[in-house]
């Protein structure tokens, strides 16, 4: 049986050949860029200026404080040049670096370097039935947690992978007696809703 | 989810304003030593860190400390694509937030 730091660098590598990789609005290059500005936005430190002010405004703001973003926010990107579906693009990458990042914080690792970008053109697809329901972006169906991301496929999938790992599978969420590395469900869920409030997030 | 998890761990009540307050007794095992740690992982704290960190292994061990750390990663993913898509709070979150003794704002309703 592996530990969770075994189980924490398998999910790290998967996750950072994915970041890698062109996506569906952005470069491989452009993915990282976007992680590192990410990154520079959460230690306080000024932007690059590699993106246009609204990508980089978005990837910040998402880094440092995703509870202050309103309607009026998102469409303020929008009308500065930015797509809804690229924007959840870099709602998934930050979301995604940030939560490596928070636990190799607290694994006690040091900062993972951001990957080296594979070349290639993103495919700008978009999924069936991606459209704005009870969300302020597009979705596929209500915008609940499983499917936050879902209008850009490849994120949501590379979310759900990440989820597992970290917390527990989609299919684990129902088992309220799960005992995961000797943590017991009620020890799982304290540590979540105090990372939820210390985030000033209430889901 | 957070109340219907901690209802069925062992039909002992849980308190959950002190996961808003950040202080008390939650009734979960070794509660206090997850919420100092998740503090100094989530809120960065290179100072607060080595002492939560050694305070949650010596009573609950290294694999939980770690897992705890996985879990405030998750969540700090999972907090940042709901907060910037503007999923909306159902009416078990509002159950759950009076619970906490916390108001959720209203662009979220």
């Amino acid at each position: 049986m592996s530990s969770p730091s075994d189980e924490y660098e398998r999910a790290l590598q998967y996750q950072w050949q994915h970041l890698a990789r062109p996506g569906t609005w952005w470069t491989g290059a452009e993915r990282i860029a976007i992680a590192a500005e990410a990154r520079l936005a959460a230690k306080g430190l000024p932007a690059t200026g590699s993106h246009s002010f609204a990508a980089t405004d978005a990837a910040r703001t998402v880094a440092t404080s995703a509870a202050s973003i309103r309607p009026e926010t998102i469409a303020a990107w929008i009308h500065g040049g930015l797509d809804p579906f690229s924007y959840v693009e870099i709602v998934g990458i930050v979301s995604i670096v940030t939560a490596f990042d928070v636990a190799a914080f607290g694994l006690g690792r040091a900062e993972e370097p951001l990957p080296q970008a594979v070349p290639g053109e993103p495919s700008h697809k978009i999924p069936a039935g991606a459209e704005v329901s009870d969300g302020w972006v597009p979705t596929v169906g209500p915008a609940w947690a499983p499917e936050s991301l879902s209008a850009v496929t490849d994120e949501r999938d590379a979310m759900t992978a990440a989820h597992g790992p970290l917390y527990m599978t989609m299919e684990q969420m129902g088992d309220l007696q799960i005992v995961r590395d000797g943590m017991t469900r009620p020890q799982l869920e304290l540590v979540a809703a105090r990372t939820s409030m210390l985030n000033d997030c209430f889901y | 989810m957070l109340r219907a998890s901690v209802e069925n761990a062992d039909g002992a009540p849980v308190e959950l304003r002190p996961v808003a307050t950040g202080c008390g007794d939650t009734r979960v095992a070794h509660g206090a030593e997850l919420i100092a740690f998740t503090d100094a992982v989530v809120l960065g704290d290179l100072e607060e860190l080595p002492d939560a960190r050694a305070a949650l292994e010596s009573v609950a061990g290294g694999d939980v400390t770690d897992r705890a750390a996985m879990v405030a990663g998750n969540f700090s993913m999972m907090n940042r694509a709901l907060d910037a898509i503007g999923a909306p709070i159902g009416s078990g979150g509002t159950a759950v937030a009076a619970e906490l003794g916390v108001e959720i704002p209203a662009h979220l309703l």
